[in-house]
C-alpha cells in the first residue's frame, strides 16, 4: 500500500495512534520517576514546571495573539506568595498554592486591561515595564519586610506530608517531580479542552481578527482579560512549587527577572504557538539544549576543536545560533515539524459530519497545508 | 413592522463627514438594496448598525432598541449578522471553524465550562452539523478542512455569507457580496440571497455596486450620495430618479 496512510480521526487506529504516542510519553516520565537518580529528576522537575508556566503562555501568546514578555513576574509572584506565607507567616506549604493561583489570576486580569487598548510592540513593551518594575520591587528597601528585599527569604522546605508514600526527606525529589507532573498535566488539560470549545475558537478569533471576532459575538475584552488571567495563575502555580523545590527565593533568581519572561516564549515559540503539547516539547528542548550547550567550550572542546582550552560563554552563543537554526527549520516549531514528518507516514482524514439531512454533503477533502494548531 | 430603523444618523471623521441626517426604514422580509457611488457613506452606515463607529448624532432603531445602547459583542446575540466588503475572515481557521465561530452567538459555553469541559461535547457537535449545513448550501462543504488562507477570493466571499448565516440573523447585512465575483457567480448568489432570504425569513440590507444584480433581487433601494440620501422606492422608481441619473453620470452642464 501507497504511503502516506489515511488514518481517519476519530477511527479505531487513529485512537491506537493517539493511545501509543500518550503510552510512550507517560512511559518516559514513569520511568524517570522511577529510576533517575536525585539531580536528574531535579532538572526534569525544572523542565515540568517550566512548561507549565508555557502553557499558560501559549494560551496568550500563540492562540489568544497577545504578546506578554511579563510572564516572569507571575511566575515570580507565585514563588513569592508561597515563599512569603511559608517563610514570614508560617503556613502549611501545599495551602500556599491556591493563594498564588487566586492571586495571580486576580493580578493577571488587572495587567491584562492594556491589552484591552494596546496590540503587538506596544504591548510587548508594557508587558516588559511589569517585569523589570516586579524585580525592582523585590530589591525595594521598604518591602523587605515581606520579600527579604535583595536577601529573599530562605530556608523554606516543603517535606512530603503523611498521606504520600514518599518517605520524608529521602524522596523530596521524587515528591516535587510527581507534583509538578500533575500540575503540568491538569494545566494541559485545561488548555486543550479550551482550545477544542467555543471559548477557544472566540480566542483564536481574537488573534486573527479582533473586529470580525465582536461582530461575531466575541467579547474582546472579557476574552483578553480571562485569558491574561487563566495564563498568569498557571505561571503562578507553576512558580509556587519552583520556589519551594528551590528552598529560597531571592530577586537574581533568573526566572523571576525579564530572562525568565524572554525564556518561557523561545520555549513556546520552539515548541510551536498554539499547539497543544508546544510548551512541553518547547520546555524540554530549551531546558536540555541549553544544558548540553552549556558544556560546550568548557570541558573537552566541541569535536576535539578548542581542546584543552576553556571558552567562557561559548555555551550562550551556541544555544543561541542553535535558536535561530531551528526557528528557520521550523516556523511552526517543533511540533509543526513533527506533524510535517508525520504527515510523510501518515495522513489523518477529518472526521466525517454527522449530518442527517444533508443530502449533496460531498465527501470533505482532506487539508493539504499544515497549520500549527 | 420595521426591522430596522435609521433616523438622523451623522458620522463625522474630522472634518469628513461620512454620513449627514441619514433616515430610512426596512420592513421585515424585504431585501433592501443601498446604492451610490463610492464614499457615499454605505459602509459607514454598516458600521454604525454593526457598532463599530459611533454616531455623532441619530439613533439606530432594531425592532423598536435602540442599538446604541448595545455593546458591539451583544450585536450578534441580537439577531444581526453581516459580512465584509473587504473580508474579515480568520485566516489560520479552517472553513468549518469560521463557520462555527460565525455561530458564537448561539452558543453558551464560556470560560469556566469550557476549563472544565462541561458541556462542550454537545455544542460542538450541534455546531459542527449546523456549519457544516449551511457550508454545504453554499457549496462549500468539500473545502470544510482547508484552512481559509490562500483559497480564492470568490470562495472567501461565499464563506462571509456561510459565516453570517450560522449566527441564524434575523437581519443580515451583505457588503458588496458581488464584488470580484464572475457573472455565473453573481447570478448565483442573486438566487442564493432570494433562497436563505425565504428559507430563514431574512431581512437582508445589501449594499452593492452591481447594478442589475440590485435591482434583480432588491423590494426596495435606497441611493445614497455624500452621506445623505437622494432617492427610495422600488428599483424601478430609483433608477429613473433625476437625482441618481446625476449622481452616476453627472449633471449636463
Amino acid at each position: 500500500m501507497a504511503w502516506p496512510k489515511d488514518v481517519r480521526r476519530g477511527s479505531a487506529w487513529h485512537r491506537v495512534g493517539q493511545l501509543v504516542l500518550f503510552g510512550l510519553v507517560a512511559l518516559f516520565f514513569i520511568r524517570a520517576g522511577l529510576t533517575w537518580n536525585r539531580s536528574g529528576i531535579g532538572q526534569l522537575t525544572d523542565m515540568l514546571l517550566f512548561a507549565t508556566a508555557a502553557v499558560g503562555l501559549n494560551l496568550l501568546v500563540g492562540v489568544t495573539g497577545q504578546i506578554s514578555l511579563g510572564h516572569s513576574a507571575f511566575f515570580g509572584l507565585g514563588a513569592y506568595t508561597s515563599a512569603v506565607l511559608v517563610g514570614q507567616y508560617g503556613w502549611t506549604p501545599g495551602w500556599t498554592f491556591p493563594v498564588s493561583i487566586v492571586l495571580c489570576f486576580a493580578v493577571g486580569m488587572v495587567v491584562g486591561l492594556p491589552a484591552l487598548r494596546l496590540k503587538g510592540v506596544y504591548l510587548a513593551l508594557v508587558s516588559i515595564a511589569l517585569a523589570t518594575t516586579f524585580t525592582q520591587l523585590l530589591n525595594w528597601d521598604r518591602l523587605a519586610w515581606l520579600t527579604g528585599g535583595p536577601i529573599g527569604i530562605k530556608g523554606l522546605s516543603y517535606l512530603p506530608p503523611s498521606w504520600t508514600p514518599f518517605d520524608g526527606r529521602a524522596d523530596l525529589g521524587k515528591w516535587f517531580f510527581w507534583m509538578s507532573l500533575v500540575v503540568f498535566v491538569i494545566c494541559t488539560l485545561i488548555a486543550s479542552s479550551m482550545i477544542r470549545s467555543r471559548f477557544g475558537r472566540s480566542m483564536v478569533a481574537v488573534r486573527d481578527n479582533e473586529t470580525a471576532a465582536a461582530v461575531m459575538g466575541v467579547n474582546l475584552a472579557a476574552v483578553k482579560t480571562l485569558v491574561f488571567g487563566l495564563s498568569a495563575a498557571m505561571a503562578g502555580i507553576a512558580g509556587s512549587i519552583f520556589a519551594m523545590k528551590l528552598t529560597l527565593v531571592e530577586p537574581v533568581v533568573q526566572f523571576f527577572t525579564l530572562f525568565g519572561s524572554i525564556f518561557l516564549l523561545v520555549m513556546v515559540v520552539l515548541g510551536g504557538a498554539g499547539s497543544t503539547w508546544g510548551p512541553l516539547v518547547g520546555a524540554f528542548i530549551f531546558v536540555y539544549v541549553r544544558d548540553w550547550a552549556s558544556g560546550v567550550g568548557e570541558g573537552n572542546g566541541v569535536l576535539g576543536l578548542f581542546e584543552g582550552t576553556r571558552i567562557g560563554g561559548l555555551g550562550g552563543i551556541v544555544f543561541g545560533v542553535l535558536l535561530i537554526v531551528i526557528v528557520f527549520v521550523a516556523p511552526f516549531g517543533a511540533v509543526g515539524l513533527l506533524r510535517k514528518a508525520r504527515a510523510k507516514v501518515v495522513r489523518v482524514l477529518p472526521r466525517p459530519p454527522a449530518l442527517p439531512t444533508v443530502a449533496n454533503a460531498q465527501e470533505p477533502q482532506p487539508p493539504t497545508t499544515v497549520v500549527s494548531g | 413592522m420595521s426591522v430596522l430603523q435609521v433616523q438622523d444618523v451623522s458620522v463625522r471623521f474630522g472634518g469628513i463627514q461620512a454620513l449627514a441626517g441619514l433616515s430610512f426604514d426596512i420592513d421585515e422580509g424585504q431585501i433592501c438594496g443601498l446604492i451610490g457611488p463610492n464614499g457615499a457613506g454605505k459602509t459607514t452606515m454598516f458600521n454604525v448598525v454593526s457598532r463599530i463607529y459611533e454616531p455623532t448624532e441619530g439613533k439606530v432603531l432594531y425592532r423598536g432598541q435602540d442599538l446604541l445602547d448595545v455593546p458591539a459583542h451583544g450585536i450578534a446575540r441580537l439577531g444581526i449578522a453581516r459580512t465584509f466588503q473587504n473580508l474579515a475572515l480568520f485566516p489560520t481557521m479552517t472553513l468549518l471553524q469560521n463557520t462555527m465561530t460565525g455561530a458564537h452567538c448561539t452558543g453558551n459555553v464560556g470560560f469556566v465550562r469550557s476549563a472544565l469541559r462541561i458541556g462542550v461535547r454537545s455544542e460542538e457537535k450541534r455546531m459542527e452539523a449546523e456549519a457544516f449545513e449551511i457550508l454545504a448550501r453554499l457549496g462549500l462543504a468539500p473545502l470544510a478542512y482547508r484552512p481559509a488562507m490562500g483559497l480564492p477570493f470568490g470562495t472567501l466571499k461565499r464563506l462571509e455569507i456561510a459565516r453570517a448565516l450560522a449566527a441564524k440573523p434575523s437581519l443580515l447585512l451583505l457588503d458588496e457580496p458581488a464584488s470580484g465575483l464572475t457573472h455565473s457567480e453573481v447570478d448565483e448568489l442573486s438566487e442564493t440571497i432570494h433562497d436563505v432570504r425565504d428559507q430563514f425569513g431574512l431581512t437582508v440590507l445589501l449594499v452593492e455596486h452591481h447594478m442589475s444584480m440590485v435591482m434583480g433581487i432588491s423590494d426596495k433601494v435606497v441611493a445614497m450620495e455624500f452621506g445623505r440620501k437622494i432617492a427610495e422606492g422600488t428599483p424601478h422608481e430609483v433608477r429613473n430618479d433625476p437625482h441618481v441619473i446625476a449622481a452616476y453620470l453627472g449633471t449636463e452642464v
